[in-house]
């Protein structure tokens, strides 16, 4: 079948769109308010832009339902900092719990029950449950276009370079990060999800330096 | 254990930052360029940017060892087009055939042995074995920081909007995309993938439905 997104003429009840593009990672966001509040956001419009410097992204999107979500891009924008937690199999149902929607200034880290742990490099705590957590410094917010009749939906990307890395030390193995020892959770599309259970690896065909 | 980003004072004998953010979906991005010749690449700097309207993007590293690697967004550039085309569980070997270094102009859809079918609103042909395309008309180029001491390095991201998408009937069940159906391949750190083999509903807590 082909449609046009313009017309999302598909003809089924919800929209596709999201089962088109996965599995998604998704960044577990850490950020605090100007006063020192914790917040704690999962996104899976998530994703690295580049090694040199190591940069990542996050997306939000101006509402969801009647509720506008820009908490965790306010408080990147306002403090400057941000950090991307892990989400480890074991962690999915507290991740679940920081998708509720709650007033700005609300703490969904201590909503989930989880435990903050202090970061070295900002001021925005981790959490420390979490195999890694990425520092980061916000770079700057991309507008995304604005859709007609859909204002309000309008998305923008948040930018931010990586100052500091945490790894538990129990997912590295021969000096390599062992993915089946954490097991990400990424995003598909509706309300599901996977676990990274399978790793196989392929050199690329020109390259022998890498293993 | 911490590091420095900064530094790279990790002491393990390969960088570990692409095995910190996974599992990276796989946009594998048809171009033409301006004497029409196909180029194929897959990129794991991909994801959605935006659902209104559906927004994707690719990242790109100015090179790969000595070699430029910018024929996509060249060609994104150059056309204002772009297909995105999905990395079934059946297509991985054909991918990594698209990953070798080749010249400008040197058609990697030819050399995997995949068949390309027109689109209907953009020029590049899409992979007809891939089960979803991704029609993209391309929105902008945003360039990433430099690096001292590695300039040659430099990111930049591709961004276009998703103005058709093509999916394969058989991978739709009860109106729904089935991902079992094709088993997305997705990037892990060094050289490694993984295959989408597992599938789970969690609601949000406060959908109604939850």
């Amino acid at each position: 079948m082909f449609y046009d997104t313009t017309k999302r003429d598909h003809g089924m009840q919800v929209d596709p769109l999201t089962a088109l593009i996965v599995p998604r990672p998704i960044g577990w966001i850490s950020t605090i308010d100007g006063q020192g509040r914790v917040n704690l956001a999962p996104y899976s419009f998530y994703n690295a832009v580049s090694g040199s410097p190591p940069m990542v992204y996050f997306s939000t999107t101006g509402t969801y339902g009647d509720n506008p979500t820009k908490h965790s891009r306010r408080n990147a924008e306002e403090t400057g900092e941000f950090v991307v937690n892990m989400v480890s199999a074991e962690l999915a149902k507290e991740m679940n719990v920081t998708t509720t929607m709650v007033d700005y200034g609300v703490d969904e880290m201590k909503l989930a029950g989880l435990a903050p742990a202090p970061s070295r490099f900002v001021k925005v705590p981790r959490v420390a449950r979490s195999p890694i957590a990425l520092e980061c410094k916000y770079w700057k917010t991309v507008e995304m276009p604005i859709e007609e009749g859909r204002e309000k939906q309008q998305a923008a990307v948040v930018f931010g370079r990586v100052l500091g890395i945490h790894i538990d030390d129990a997912i590295i193995k021969d000096g390599r990060i062992n993915t089946l020892a954490f097991k990400p959770v990424a995003r598909l599309g509706y309300s599901e999800y996977t676990t990274t259970e399978n790793v196989w690896r392929m050199p690329r065909p020109d390259d022998s330096r890498y293993s | 254990m911490f590091y420095d980003a900064s530094k790279r004072d990790h002491g393990l004998p390969a960088d570990p930052l692409k095995a910190l953010i996974v599992p990276r979906p796989i946009g594998w991005i048809s171009t033409v360029d301006k004497l029409g010749r196909v180029n194929l690449a897959p990129y794991s700097f991909y994801n959605a940017v935006g659902e209104y309207p559906p927004m994707v993007y690719f990242g790109i590293t100015g090179t790969y060892g000595d070699t430029p690697t910018k024929h996509s967004r060249l060609n994104a550039e150059e056309t204002g087009e772009f297909v995105v085309n999905m990395v079934a569980g059946t297509l991985g070997e054909k991918m990594n055939v698209t990953t070798a270094m080749v010249a400008y102009g040197i058609d990697e859809m030819k050399l995997a042995g995949l068949t390309p079918e027109p689109c209907r609103f953009v020029k590049p042909p899409r992979v007809k074995e891939s089960p979803v395309a991704l029609e993209c008309r391309y929105w902008k180029t945003v360039e990433l920081p430099i690096e001292t001491g590695r300039e040659a390095q430099r990111g930049s991201i591709v961004i276009g909007q998703v103005v058709g998408v093509q999916i394969d009937d058989a991978i739709l069940k009860d109106g729904r995309v089935d991902v079992m159906a094709f088993r997305p391949v997705a990037r892990l750190g060094y050289s490694e993938y993984t295959t989408t083999e597992n599938v789970w509903r969690m609601r949000r807590p406060d959908d109604p439905r939850y």
